[in-house]
């Protein structure tokens, strides 16, 4: 009977926790079919138009479609952010395959000297973070010409090493004795990389490949810092574009920014599993 | 599996609804834009074209006045008109004309009756004054004869009586009483004499009147035959009246015709079919011995380009004719000036309405722009375009300019250089209202 209890006890205190966690991610979808001046209202005390608390409603008082109107119809900005960000996520994914995928397999399927201290210094890499690295990116790309180019975001982002990281954890989980035995039916390195690298570290690619896109899809620092020019910047940039008094339409605009990433996390949420349980084994 | 092909297909749908509304948002985005059209600022003076219509008439006009009373049948003439002495001007109702003739005539008539009876009233007024007269005289002649007989008896008996004085004995009762005798003739003779001027002062007093009534008589016998007892305003009707009866008489003959009796060109016509006419004029026109003057009003602002003896080009309406004139005077009037020219022999002969045109050539300003790109917002401003980078990349937008007008006609404005370029891009035609920083798109052929 206590131990009911306490399962009751805990899962209420869950609901809760989960509850409060979800609340912004809800207030997404009703925010977006709120009318302006129902907005205006529940938001008056955080505009400092008002007294008391911001009370919000899940189910608005005065739904409406017009702020999906105004973005879908009205709003070429829009869909210009949006292409820029799919061809930027693609192309950063692209080329993350290209260039990390061999890396990762070099990791993890050769043994050469070095090897420990590069792979520590890929780890090392990994773990900075934007900000420190933010100057001397700066400066390469000023040196390349490469400021104010979309390059200036894809380029670093190609060579990033925490894909490479993931893709090595996925290779690892392929047994020694495949690769050797391959090797000893006279199977070219390639033809190892080609039919059994990537078909058995398939999850680790996948994984890699989901949270590459979940980061760069809602990149904010690196398009701040490195493009000048509005044309170029991701749609990550385009909500702090939109006025507090346009709250509705932010909410419109949220819930269309969520969509493709909601796509590609059911897509590869197994792979996305897997990926964070090689983090952890990682950590 | 399955539901990965679904969330693949959903996803693949989803990118696809996103590729068609980015064409769709472009389209409903361009098709809210401003269009317009643009023109680079240049150099070029500014030609000012003066045009406004005006009048041509007669300097000394002539008036055909109307038949008072009678009823126009029809105009034959209209202002520019040409008219020759003998040409018909207008037509009058022949049956009211005669009406009012036969109504004329008939009081002519009746008129003239009385005359003859009061002139024969008036001869018999004379006549029996003369009778009056001598019937006084005759009577007072026969009174004069009487009272003279008897006197002429008294101064018989008087005599008589003195032959028989008394004896210069007789007694005085005989002497007294011869001497009372002697003095009754003496007082009868001097009343009969007194009686007998009486009589003659009578005759001299009725015979004066008489002779009076006579004169009278006879002076209004003589102002009867004469007319003058009608006085001056009336010999002036009859006067009138028989002069308007030959008159209607010899418009009658003509058919109503009312003929110009000299030549020249009709101006204005104030007469119309129907109408009754007053004694007015009805018709003006000039004769062909007086010039013609050109005049119109212009205003203060079209002044500035017109000056006592500039040299104006003159059109007429209607017509092919056109002359090369000089500005005469130009005189202000009511805030107005009114410009005056006289026109050169046979320039304008026939026409009641001109157009004057006169163009001027400014200076050469760097700026110049047409005058559609200049727009009212509180003050002169232009649209100038520029280059604006944004979330959709380089957009055309239009920035407002406020400007200085330094000159302008009716299509072009010249414009201070204060913030102009000459590759300046100024914004001449939009089919929606611009505001500052609207971004636009250029009007496709």
């Amino acid at each position: 009977m206590r131990k009911k209890i306490r399962v009751w006890f805990a899962t209420g205190i869950c609901a809760a926790a989960a509850a409060l966690i979800c609340a912004p991610l809800l207030m997404i979808p009703s925010g977006s079919l709120m009318d302006s001046v129902e907005m205006r209202r529940i938001l008056a005390p955080i505009l400092g138009e008002g007294k008391g608390f911001a009370v919000w409603h899940l189910i608005p008082f005065y739904p409406t479609i017009g702020h999906f109107y105004r973005l879908l119809i009205e709003s070429p900005a829009f869909y210009q952010l949006f292409w820029n960000t799919v061809g930027m996520t693609a192309a950063i994914l692209a080329g993350q395959l290209v260039v990390g995928l061999p890396s990762a397999w070099a990791f993890a399927a050769f043994r050469f000297r070095g090897r420990d201290f590069l792979f520590g210094l890929y780890v090392v890499l990994m773990l900075l973070p934007f900000q420190v690295m933010l100057l001397p990116q700066y400066i390469v790309l000023q040196k390349l010409q490469l400021y104010n180019h979309p390059a200036a975001v894809i380029l670093p982002a190609i060579f990033s090493t925490f894909p490479v990281f993931i893709m090595y954890r996925g290779f690892t989980q392929i047994e020694g004795e495949i690769l050797e035995a391959a090797r000893l039916d006279g199977a070219g390195e390639m033809q190892i990389f080609l039919q059994i690298g990537l078909p058995l570290g398939k999850m680790g690619i996948q994984a890699a490949i989901v949270l590459s896109f979940l980061e760069y899809w809602n990149l904010v620092e690196q398009p701040m810092a490195f493009l000048e020019e509005q044309a170029m910047w991701p749609l990550s940039l385009y909500l702090p574009q939109i006025a507090v008094s346009q709250a509705g339409f932010a909410f419109a605009v949220a819930v269309m920014v969520l969509i493709p990433a909601l796509f590609v996390f059911a897509l590869g949420q197994d792979a996305l599993e897997e990926g964070i349980a090689y983090i952890g084994v990682k950590t | 599996m399955e539901s990965k092909k679904k969330l693949w297909k959903g996803f693949a749908v989803f990118m696809t609804a996103m590729l068609i509304m980015t064409y769709v948002s472009r389209i409903v985005y361009v098709s809210q834009m401003p269009r317009i059209r643009w023109t680079n600022p240049v150099a070029a003076s500014i030609q000012k074209k003066l045009q406004v219509d005006g009048t041509v008439e007669a300097v000394h006009s002539q008036a055909v006045t109307g038949l008072e009373g009678l009823l126009v049948k029809k105009v034959c003439v209209a202002a520019g008109d040409r008219m020759e002495a003998g040409s018909v001007l207008y037509e009058v109702d022949t049956e009211d004309l005669q009406a009012q003739l036969a109504g004329l005539n008939a009081q002519e008539q009746a008129w003239q009756q009385q005359e003859q009876v009061r002139r024969r009233d008036a001869a018999t007024n004379t006549t029996r004054a003369q009778e009056d007269y001598d019937m006084s005289v005759t009577e007072l002649d026969r009174k004069i004869a009487e009272e003279t007989k008897k006197l002429e008896e008294l101064m018989e008996d008087l005599d008589t009586h003195m032959f028989r004085i008394p004896e210069e004995d007789a007694s005085d009762e005989i002497w007294i009483a011869w001497a009372d005798e002697r003095q009754r003739f003496d007082r009868e003779i001097a009343e009969k004499k007194r009686a007998i001027e009486d009589v003659q002062l009578e005759k001299e007093k009725i015979l004066r009147q008489a002779d009076r009534d006579i004169e009278d008589a006879r002076r209004a016998q003589n102002a009867a035959e004469s007319g003058l007892d009608m006085g001056v305003a009336g010999i002036s009707q009859v006067r009138e009246r028989q002069e308007r009866i030959a008159f209607l008489t010899e418009l009658l003959l003509e058919e109503g015709r009312v003929k110009a009796k000299e030549e020249g060109t009709v101006l204005e016509v104030m007469v119309q079919s129907g109408m009754r006419m007053g004694s007015e004029a009805v018709i003006r026109y000039a004769d062909d011995e007086s010039g013609l003057l050109f005049s119109t009003v212009i205003t203060q602002e079209q002044k500035s380009m017109l000056h006592t003896g500039d040299s104006v080009r003159l059109s007429f309406p209607g017509s092919s004719e056109e002359a090369s004139e000089t500005v005469d005077s130009i005189v202000q009037e009511n805030g107005a000036y009114t410009v005056k020219i006289y026109l050169d022999a046979g320039v304008g002969r026939g026409r009641t309405e001109g157009v004057m045109e006169v163009t001027t050539t400014s200076e050469i300003y760097d700026y110049v722009i047409p005058l559609k790109a200049l727009r009212d917002e509180g003050g002169k401003c232009v649209y100038v375009l520029e280059e604006k980078n944004g979330i959709l990349g380089t957009e055309i937008s239009a920035r407002s300019l406020t400007v200085r007008l330094l000159d302008q006609n009716e299509d072009y404005v010249a414009i201070a250089d204060e913030l102009l370029a000459g590759d300046m891009k100024i914004v001449t035609e939009c089919d929606k209202e611009l505001a500052n920083g609207m971004v636009v798109k250029e009007w496709g052929e």
